[in-house]
């Protein structure tokens, strides 16, 4: 019975203590501070590619939605991994938020690995993680090919893409469209059904244009609410509901009764207008007659409008050499020398200038590392090839830099203001900076190895270059013509002055297929060759001998 | 305290005049070259700051051995038949010359180091790894230091002294070649990629090799006395 008590009381006294504890626990957690991350969360969201569809070796679009209620001044950071996973491409982005803010952003990233996940972060200025998401891309969803569309209806086009790969259907949503260029390369075609312009903001809609002028492919096959990205997609005018057209190879169901306008030209089948197409820059826009969904797949019209697959070549890696920056070693070192017999010499005859020979060691030690940076950085230059191509006002920059590192370490690489960059070739880190005014790049590579690094730039007009065409000659107006050519047909010319900033070309000549500008060209644009069939390509070419100017004239 | 008044006057003839200063000079000329011919591009294996810091330590090596040595003649230097024949007794004699070639040895390790650490940064290696390779060039030269010391007392010579100095330095530095790679001699210690047991190794040998010069210089003392 006594035991029975004991156990009885000693129980009853373990649980008072714990209620003891737990109270105890209740009003410290009362009391303290709420944790930041708790009290302040940030939220980030991201979807890879396409609604998840991805092209492997080239720009994808990533929107990321950043939410978060406190006030933040830091990083938007992508981590893209590369093929085999050994290398590592860090993409910072500034971000200012204020309390309670949200942001939607759409950045081009290249990707070479889609095994991997993505990693998107929300940094602090101090570095601090506020939120993060891993995005895995799955190897299924990296296709041939992706179509676009705005709108209810799906298109239907070929199912097999370039390289008899698979091709994909993707609805959008105009809040949701890139708002850089770069970013839309991974998409073939755009097929508008319907567009509302108040949906888009200023940089979207601009974007959207500069991929049309640079090579971007766009159908029309429905209504444009409106305003100036609808007037300029705008090709046909629309007559009428028109009638059902019987035995059309392009076209099943009915047909809308259209009439081109400007310059665009009519496809016509069985005297039917099925489709007019009309060339916006270097790329193409076409209005169809009829519904994306009654095009079928195997229509002509898919032929017309998407875009010959050719492979993209680029400059070749030139073989350099790291340089021997002997003149700030010298004077670094030199100083040195010279400060330390200062200070031995002093040192000899007064006792206190021991102080001076410490004081001489400790500022070499904490200046040398600075040395070195500077020696480093100027060891390995960035060996760039840029070509700059104006279409229609509208100009880019496509840039090429290789750089060898004499020595392991990192390098600091300063690019132009670049909306796209991606790395490969030989490094363990590289960290890509968008800064306002200009791109930084900071590689981590080991002694011999040699970076590629590729860039693409919305870039402003050099000047106001007016290309014309006249009877056999192709005149340039306002162009700094150093020492330019002109393309056209199978032809080329060199330019002449012919007067205060005017550049005539008469002179022709059978064209040289591998001409340096054209292979620039090619670059940028593969189907460079049937660019130049049908419309002057004025190259100029760089007074650093680094790259060429390249201004497109009109479609004839 | 005797002991260091040999070290003061040691130093202030060594760095105090003329031609302490002139090979302060020199020595920091030879290393400024160096450091110069020590950030050319890595090839392969090959690293020029494995040869710069074979000739850092060459060049901090000579120029300590030579001034312990008299082989550099500094106005107002006592040597040690100098001190053999001056009231000190031989410990404060023998100590004094340890501390004052330690001093001149730390001093103009400390003149290249920074130099080792510029390479070093150039390339994105450790500072520690200078160090390392400096408490090498430190031991070594203190080492060579020390035999140049006891030469002084031991050969009276002056030319079979510099042959034995200067032909025992390249024998033992140059040579390494020929006998085989030990890790632990001086021109592989020194290297950057040495391992830390062979740079032990090596500054322990050398200090060795300077305390027994020493311990025989301390000997030779009172003999000397004898004769004198």
């Amino acid at each position: 019975m006594v035991k029975l008590a004991s156990r009885t009381r000693s129980r009853a006294e373990a649980r008072r203590r714990a209620r003891r504890a737990r109270c105890g626990l209740l009003v410290l957690l009362a009391f303290l501070p709420p944790a930041p991350a708790l009290a302040q969360p940030a939220s980030v969201q991201a979807i890879l590619g396409w609604q998840g569809w991805t092209r492997y070796g080239t720009w994808n679009p990533l929107t990321v939605e950043v939410h978060t209620e406190r006030e933040v001044s830091g990083w938007l950071v992508v981590e893209l991994p590369q093929e085999f996973g050994r290398q590592r491409v860090r993409l910072r982005y500034p971000v200012e938020l204020p309390p309670g803010g949200r942001s939607t952003r759409t950045v081009p990233v290249w990707l070479s690995d889609v095994r991997r996940p993505v990693k998107v972060s929300l940094l602090a200025r101090d570095g601090t993680e506020l939120a993060s998401q891993e995005v895995v891309p799955q190897p299924e969803a990296a296709v041939a090919g992706v179509v676009g569309y705005l709108g209810a209806e799906p298109p239907t086009p070929p199912a097999q893409g370039p390289g008899a790969g698979r091709r994909v259907v993707v609805r959008l949503r105009e809040e949701l469209l890139p708002e850089h260029a770069a970013a839309y390369a991974s998409l073939e075609l755009l097929v508008v059904g319907e567009l509302d312009e108040r949906r888009l903001h200023e940089a979207q809609r601009q974007a959207l244009q500069t991929w049309v002028l640079h090579g971007g492919r766009v159908v029309v096959t429905g209504p444009l609410h409106g305003g100036p990205l609808s007037s300029w997609l705008s090709v046909a005018r629309e007559l009428g509901a028109g009638a059902q057209a019987v035995g059309l190879r392009s076209v099943a169901g009915p047909l809308r009764e259209l009439e081109p306008a400007g310059e665009g030209k009519p496809v016509v089948e069985r005297s039917r207008t099925v489709a007019v197409g009309s060339a916006r820059g270097l790329g193409w826009v076409y209005v169809w007659a009829a519904g994306p969904h009654q095009v079928p797949p195997d229509s002509p019209l898919w032929w017309l409008a998407l875009p010959a697959s050719s492979p993209r070549e680029v400059p070749p890696e030139p073989d350099s050499r790291p340089r021997l920056p002997l003149a700030p070693a010298a004077v670094g070192l030199g100083a040195y020398a010279a400060l330390w017999v200062l200070a031995v010499a002093v040192a000899g005859r007064r006792p206190w200038g021991w102080w001076g020979v410490a004081a001489v060691v400790v500022a070499s030690a904490a200046g040398m590392p600075a040395l070195a940076d500077q020696v480093r950085q100027r060891a390995a230059p960035l060996e760039v090839r840029e070509v700059h191509v104006e279409v229609e006002g509208s100009a880019r920059l496509y840039g090429w830099g290789y750089g060898r590192a004499p020595y392991a370490g990192s390098y600091t690489y300063s690019l132009p203001r670049a909306e796209a960059v991606s790395a490969s070739g030989g490094f363990s880190e590289a960290e890509v900076t968008f800064l306002p005014e200009h791109t930084v790049v900071r590689v981590r590579q080991a002694a011999g190895e040699r970076v590629s690094l590729y860039w693409e730039a919305e870039a402003p007009p050099q000047g106001s270059a007016v290309v014309e065409v006249g009877q056999g000659t192709v005149s340039v107006r306002g162009a700094e013509g150093l020492r330019g050519m002109v393309f056209w047909g199978r032809r080329q010319a060199p330019l002449e002055q012919s007067g205060p900033g005017l550049w005539v070309a008469s002179r022709w000549s059978a064209m040289e297929p591998e001409h340096p500008a054209l292979l620039a060209f090619r670059w940028t644009h593969p189907e460079a060759a049937s660019i130049v069939e049908d419309r002057p390509l004025v190259a100029l070419s760089r007074g650093d001998g680094q790259g060429w100017r390249v201004v497109v004239g009109k479609s004839r | 305290m005797k002991a260091l008044a040999i070290v003061r006057g040691d130093l202030r003839a060594r760095l105090g005049t003329r031609k302490g200063v002139a090979v302060q000079l020199a020595m920091q000329a030879a290393v400024w070259l160096l450091g110069l011919l020590g950030i050319g591009p890595e090839r392969g294996g090959d690293s020029p700051l494995g040869v710069a810091s074979v000739g850092l330590l060459v060049v901090v090596a000579a120029v300590v051995t030579a001034s312990a040595g008299s082989e550099i003649a500094y106005p107002g230097e006592k040597n040690v038949l100098d001190l053999a024949a001056s009231p000190f007794s031989p410990t404060d004699v023998v100590w004094g010359k340890a501390a004052s070639n330690f001093a001149f040895a730390g001093l103009c390790t400390a003149g290249a180091w920074p130099v080792l650490l510029f390479l070093h940064s150039l390339r994105g290696t450790p500072w520690q790894d200078s160090l390392g390779q400096a408490v090498v060039v430190l031991a070594v030269s203190w080492g060579f230091a020390g035999v140049a010391t006891w030469l002084v007392a031991a050969v009276e010579s002056e030319v079979s002294r510099s042959v034995l100095l200067w032909g025992g330095m390249v024998v033992l530095l140059a040579g390494a070649g020929l006998v085989g790679p030990w890790p632990w001699h001086p021109a592989y210690a020194v290297q950057p990629q040495a391992a830390g047991w062979a740079r032990a190794a090596c500054s322990a040998s050398s200090v060795a090799l300077g305390a027994w010069s020493l311990w025989a210089l301390s000997r030779r003392i009172p003999r000397l006395r004898e004769v004198g």
